[in-house]
């Protein structure tokens, strides 16, 4: 079986932790994420027919305090950048995040999830400004409360990671 | 970099060749559209042949059937053929698959008519393999029989019986717990740079529960671990965290250029060990030096590395380590016993030997000058005499010749008892006589006999060692006396009855009285010569022999003595006689005559 490590990054308080939890398999309490700042789980996925292991590894919340650990990206076949939908702060970070990460390392697929979006009175994102986004990345509107898009999400990266756009 | 990146990854599979080509079946040159070069060629000349023969080809080809195959240039297709094998094969995998029920039902004819030959070509591949697995179970079974035997009918396997049933694990699991020191349950080949798990193998005897479904997520989290660790403590990431404890659990990692090999350890494995994961990793660097280049998450190329990462999954177990306290003790206990027997045995050595020593010290004839060791063994100097025993026949049994050296010259000895026997042989003694030595060198004759021999052994007393030899002891026989009494004469003056010079014949009758008591009668005859009346020279014979006997009567002790008088009976001879004049002897034995001290007359 295939396998690709993908990386979930993201300011604190994005919903990262909630929108993996529920739909990936994993062996590792969410402590680790506040002890080493990673937390590793495991997706499997079918793209056109193929399966595909995704190795997802959470890593803890960028912010002032405790910048993101870049050295954890090694390696990494994508990235899942999440953001809170009624945060347009944090989509500005998690872009900012995947410049850093791809400079690092090199360009590296990557989706966009916008989190929250369950919570659509507090939308705050200007809608021209994720068309936009559109044109030069995959964006999905996410909500790890109500499950939407999440899986859709991790296949995108899973696709990918399999042939880089 | 990464290299999925690369614009210029991969492409998507592309359509495969005609379809025509796809089917599992041969192709059929001469009628198909081939793509491949060669068939490109094929098609070429095909393409030749009918702007050549116009379209009435296969007529021809027909025709070419017919007149046999020698018409195809076999030559040209033989040159053309191992090419075109390699270029097909580099494309795609169709000649494979076409040739494969040709290769199936070969080798199936193969092995229906024959089996042997391909049984000799697969040998040198499946025996090894075979052997090794038929070792590898059967060392395992044994082992696990050791262990069965070795603590199923113990004490301990009775406690840890116990043990299992109170823990409620398998009574092999505390075995287990108790004997293995370490066993190598996991391997892993970690992608260094993604942290994906490239090969993972388990212990059989390991429960799944933590297998090879997780080695993904293991893997990733050794890989995070070790960054995390690297970052935290400032330390280059290839040296970060190569080993870690876990409980019972220990889990090393080598590094390596492209992967990390990681081991997860129950126990605590020997130093060595670290060696062989370093050469396996080595080895798996140079043979697998392109797959981990081309790595992008597909780890099927990996499994060949299964068997080498399985040679490291090994387990040693401990022997029995309180049995071999045991062991110890017992040990211990013998050497103590040991050492406690030879220092008996010393003991009781010494003990024998100072009583050898009191032995020779005091055996008539051996004098002991002093002791030594030589090497252990008591040595004895000494003197001894011939007369006497042996020093060596002294030696108890209990010690032999080996244990004591006795070095002792010949002496002659004045031990009085052997100074006696000295006497004795050089002596030409008389029967019933004994001799016996006192200290200082003084032998004492006793018995019944003369004393003839004393003058000439008296002679010899300073080569026996002696000074003086006193016979006063001896008692002549009785015969002796009796005749030595009656041999006896004491004569007198003219008409005298006084005797003179008594003290031989006192002696003679003490002699007697001491030797016969009163079994024997002394008779004492006087005599007188023929000058005078009768009656004179009866008066004067009886008186001469009274006196005699009234001389005699202090040695007499309860001999019985009578005197008798015989006047001028038995004179010597006519006339005035001297020697007539005189007082005989007689011994008669007792009971002869009534007892009578009276004088008679004849």
């Amino acid at each position: 079986m295939i396998q690709k490590k993908i990386c979930l990054i993201g300011v604190p308080a994005v919903g990262k932790t909630s929108l993996v939890r529920r739909f990936v398999e994993g062996l590792f309490s969410e402590a680790y994420l506040t002890t080493i700042g990673v937390k590793i789980d495991r997706r499997e996925v079918e793209v056109d027919g193929t399966a595909v292991r995704l190795v997802v590894w959470d890593i803890a919340g960028d912010d002032a305090y405790s910048p993101l650990d870049l050295t954890y990206l090694r390696g990494a076949a994508g990235l899942l950048l999440v953001a809170d939908g009624t945060r347009p702060s944090t989509l500005n970070r998690a872009l900012e995040l995947r410049e850093a990460a791809q400079e690092a390392y090199g360009p590296m697929p990557a989706v966009i999830a916008l989190n929250k979006v369950d919570l659509e009175s507090d939308w705050a994102l200007d809608a021209d400004r994720v068309a936009t986004l559109r044109e030069t990345a995959t964006v999905l509107e996410t909500s790890a409360k109500t499950g939407a898009n999440v899986e859709a999400a991790f296949d995108a990266l899973a696709r990918y990671t399999l042939k880089p756009s | 970099m990464l290299r999925r990146s690369r614009p210029e990854a991969p492409a998507p599979a592309s359509p495969r060749g005609s379809p025509r080509v796809s089917a599992p079946t041969p192709p059929d040159p001469p009628d198909s559209t081939y793509q491949s070069p060669v068939a490109h060629e094929l098609a070429t000349a095909d393409e030749l042949r009918r702007l050549v023969l116009g379209h009435d080809r296969a007529d021809l080809l027909d025709r070419w059937a017919e007149a046999g195959p020698e018409h195809l240039d076999a030559a040209a297709l033989s040159d053309m053929l191992p090419d075109a094998v390699r270029l097909r094969e580099r494309r795609d995998d169709e000649l494979g698959r076409a040739l494969e029920p040709s290769i199936e039902s070969g080798l199936r004819v193969s092995v229906e008519r024959d089996p042997q030959p391909i049984a000799d070509i697969l040998f040198p591949v499946m025996g090894p393999a075979i052997r090794r697995a038929v070792r590898q179970a059967v060392a395992s079974s044994m082992d696990n029989l050791n262990r069965s035997v070795n603590y199923g009918l113990s004490w301990k396997g009775l406690k840890w019986r116990v043990e299992a049933w109170r823990r409620g694990v398998s009574f092999g699991e505390v075995v287990l717990h108790h004997t293995l020191r370490y066993r190598v349950e996991q391997v892993l080949l970690v992608h260094r740079e993604t942290g994906l798990p490239l090969q993972h193998a388990v212990a059989p005897e390991v429960a799944s529960a933590n297998g090879e479904d997780d080695a993904d997520l293991v893997s990733s989290m050794l890989t995070a671990l070790r960054q995390f660790v690297g970052d935290s403590f400032d330390v280059d990431e290839d040296d970060a965290l190569n080993a870690f404890q876990a409980g019972d659990l220990t889990v090393w990692a080598e590094t390596g250029p492209d992967a990390l090999l990681a081991t997860v350890v129950r126990g605590t494995p020997s130093a060595s060990f670290r060696e062989r994961m370093a050469g396996v990793l080595a080895t798996l660097h140079a043979k697998h030096a392109a797959a981990f280049d081309a790595f992008e998450g597909d780890a099927t190329p990996f499994e060949s590395t299964n068997d080498t990462l399985r040679s490291l999954l090994d387990a040693e177990y401990a022997d029995d380590s309180k049995a071999g306290s045991a062991k110890l003790w017992i040990l211990a206990l013998l050497l103590l016993g040991l050492l406690g027997y030879l220092g008996w045995r010393m003991w009781e050595t010494h003990q024998r030997e100072a009583a050898f020593l009191q032995a020779l010290e005091a055996e008539p004839g051996v004098t002991v000058l002093r002791t030594e060791r030589e090497g252990g063994r008591l040595v004895v100097i000494g003197a001894s005499d011939p007369l006497g025993r042996a020093p060596l026949s002294l030696l108890p049994e209990e010690l032999d010749s080996s244990d004591v050296d006795l070095r002792f010259v010949s002496a002659l000895s004045d031990d009085p008892q052997l100074v006696a026997q000295r006497a004795t042989r050089a002596f030409d003694l008389p029967d019933g006589v004994t001799l016996r030595a006192e200290p200082g060198g003084r032998i004492i004759a006793e018995g019944d006999a003369d004393t003839l021999w004393a003058a000439e052994a008296r002679r010899l007393l300073p080569v026996l060692g002696a000074r003086q030899l006193d016979v006063s002891g001896l008692v002549p026989a009785l015969e002796e006396v009796i005749a030595d009494v009656e041999a006896l004469t004491l004569t007198f003056e003219e008409g005298s009855a006084q005797p003179v010079g008594m003290e031989r014949i006192q002696r003679h009758v003490g002699h007697l009285a001491q030797l016969a008591n009163d079994t024997v009668v002394l008779i004492i005859e006087g005599h007188t010569d023929d000058t005078g009346t009768d009656a004179e020279n009866q008066a004067l014979s009886l008186s001469r022999a009274v006196s005699v006997r009234n001389a005699v009567l202090p040695n007499a002790g309860t001999l019985t003595i009578r005197a008798e008088g015989y006047a001028d009976t038995r004179a010597l001879e006519s006339g005035v006689s001297p020697s007539s004049r005189r007082v005989t002897f007689r011994v008669e034995s007792a009971g002869n005559r009534p007892d009578s001290t009276s004088a008679q007359a004849p």
